[in-house]
């Protein structure tokens, strides 16, 4: 992701007010199009940014992934994150390589680029959940377990199409060995 | 589908796992639900989904219509309704769907035909009244005039307005601001003060007047925003540049209006450099965030801040740094 002098393709996500007219700017690294060879869709390192009521800046928090597919419809509804907002944390899913799941912040981030890559179709996923405290930007990550719990099942969580639904998510996920479609809801608790 | 695979399904109508204090269910409705396109809204019944296709078993989806479906949070599904709308031998395909605050507004702006048409379907599936549909333009048969510019839409903060503009002149745009029940609200057709090539980037309405983010790339193919605000009450059109940042290049923006009633603007920015030493487009070195009076145009806020080096050094290597440090001192 070494292309400029800066923070390529950073795309504003999502702005979200608070009650206190602070605002959370919600940034992600998209790369995406149809190139010679075909089509690429590339989900990177997502920023989120605190600003306070005066403008300036309360912190901001850099979460390290990389996603990647071919398929329009498919790497803009899997890829990417999925957010809600309950109490003072915000909550972040989204899918990534089971490479890296089990790593924690730090041993991802010093992992740089060298973090594996998923592709949604090709690779094993898990559903990854990203605490971020609102009070200071910190982040804890944890993995969400498929309920099934059955070894070599194909799922992937369209964590780009999620909504946030006061105290949960509703999500979408396609189970490729299955062939089988569900909604979902996340509940934090 | 397979027997073993609706044994599942049963047995995991809802299943739920504890996991580090977060719960997880899945909930499944008798059939398999496939072609979502999005999930509209919610409310206390449940939510509303978009689909493009009827069928729910084949996995290769087809497109044969748009379907409004509503889902119980227990995952039953209310009901189905088919989105498209026929007069006499006309028949609408509407893509794309706002949830408003009693139903959704269906328009149609697929650029293939030269006519504007909005219906409604209500919160309970049924078709709002016929009266309210309205049309604008004539229709034309097949494909028809394919458009200049697109139809674009938004709905207001409360969902009780929806704004629709289109433009098939440089300068010549017309608006429309509806109220929930498809009546109109106000109508304009109005000339943008803009000089140079323009584009909207976002617009926005509170049902009292229209907003316009309008980008403008200068004579170094750098991109210049301004608001354009329309007021439906009166015959004012007034254009307020969008500087928050400076001299740099903006690179992704977004425009809303605030909870307070302001017009909030945030974008992130690439510092410029020297001419013909860098191509744009290199990277965002920073954000920038302008809050505006709604009424006078006046900048409550207008705020711009770099990125500090350990964060783009996560991005750069040291030596590139360097360089970034040079354009940004």
């Amino acid at each position: 992701m070494e292309k400029g002098k800066g923070i390529y393709e950073l795309t504003i996500k999502e702005v979200i007010e608070n009650p206190d007219n602070s605002i959370l700017i919600l940034a992600e690294q998209y790369d995406g199009g149809g190139y010679t060879n075909g089509t690429d869709y590339n989900y990177n390192d997502v920023l989120i940014i605190k600003v306070k009521p005066n403008g300036t800046q309360d912190w901001i928090t850099r979460i390290h992934k990389k996603q990647n597919n071919q398929v329009p419809y498919f790497a803009d509804m899997a890829s990417s994150v999925g957010y809600d907002i309950v109490g003072n944390n915000m909550y972040l899913v989204y899918n990534d390589n089971e490479q890296n799941a089990k790593l924690s912040t730090d041993e991802i981030d010093a992992k740089g680029d060298d973090i594996k890559t998923i592709d949604l179709e090709a690779s094993s996923s898990e559903l990854i959940l990203e605490t971020l405290d609102l009070a200071n930007g910190s982040i804890k990550r944890s993995i969400i377990p498929d309920q099934y719990g059955r070894k070599g099942d194909k799922t992937v969580v369209f964590c780009g199409f999620t909504k946030q639904m006061g105290d949960k998510f509703i999500t979408y996920r396609t189970n490729f060995r299955h062939n089988m479609d569900q909604f979902g809801q996340i509940f934090i608790q | 589908m397979k027997n073993t695979t609706k044994f599942l399904l049963v047995i995991s109508v809802i299943t739920s796992v504890i996991a580090n204090a977060q719960k997880i269910s899945w909930v499944n409705g008798d059939k398999d639900v496939i072609a979502v396109h999005s999930i509209l809204g919610y409310d206390d019944g449940g939510y509303y989904i978009y689909r493009y296709t009827n069928e729910r078993e084949a996995r290769e989806a087809y497109y044969d219509g748009d379907f409004i479906e509503k889902h119980s949070y227990d995952g039953k599904i209310i009901y189905t309704k088919s989105a498209d709308y026929s007069e006499g031998k006309n028949t609408f395909l509407f893509r794309n769907i706002y949830m408003m605050k009693t139903g959704f507004i269906l328009v149609n702006y697929d650029n293939k035909s030269e006519n504007f048409c909005a219906v409604k379907i209500n919160l309970d599936g049924t078709f709002s009244d016929k009266k309210d549909v309205l049309c604008h333009g004539k229709l034309m048969p097949g494909l028809g005039k394919i458009l200049k510019y697109k139809f674009y839409g938004g709905v207001s903060n409360d969902k009780a307005y929806f704004l629709g503009y289109y433009h098939e002149d440089k300068n010549d745009i017309t608006i429309k601001v509806l109220n929930d029940d498809l009546s109109e609200k106000w109508s304009k057709n109005v000339s943008f003060p803009v000089d140079g090539d323009f584009t909207i980037t976002k617009a926005l309405t509170d049902g009292n007047k229209a907003y316009f983010l309008v980008n403008v790339k200068d004579s170094k193919n750098r991109s210049r925003y301004s608001m354009i605000t329309v007021d439906g009450g009166s015959n004012t059109v007034k254009s307020i540049r969008l500087n928050p940042e400076g001299d740099n290049s903006i690179y992704s923006v977004d425009f809303r209006i605030a909870k307070t009633g302001e017009i909030l603007f945030t974008a992130s920015y690439e510092k410029n450099m020297p001419s013909g030493f860098f191509s744009l487009d290199e990277g965002s070195t920073g954000y920038a965030v302008m809050r505006i009076d709604a009424n006078s145009g006046k900048e409550n806020i207008s705020k711009s801040t770099d990125f500090d080096k350990d964060l783009i050094l996560k991005f750069v290597t040291e030596k590139k740094w360097k360089r970034v440090k040079a354009y940004m001192s």
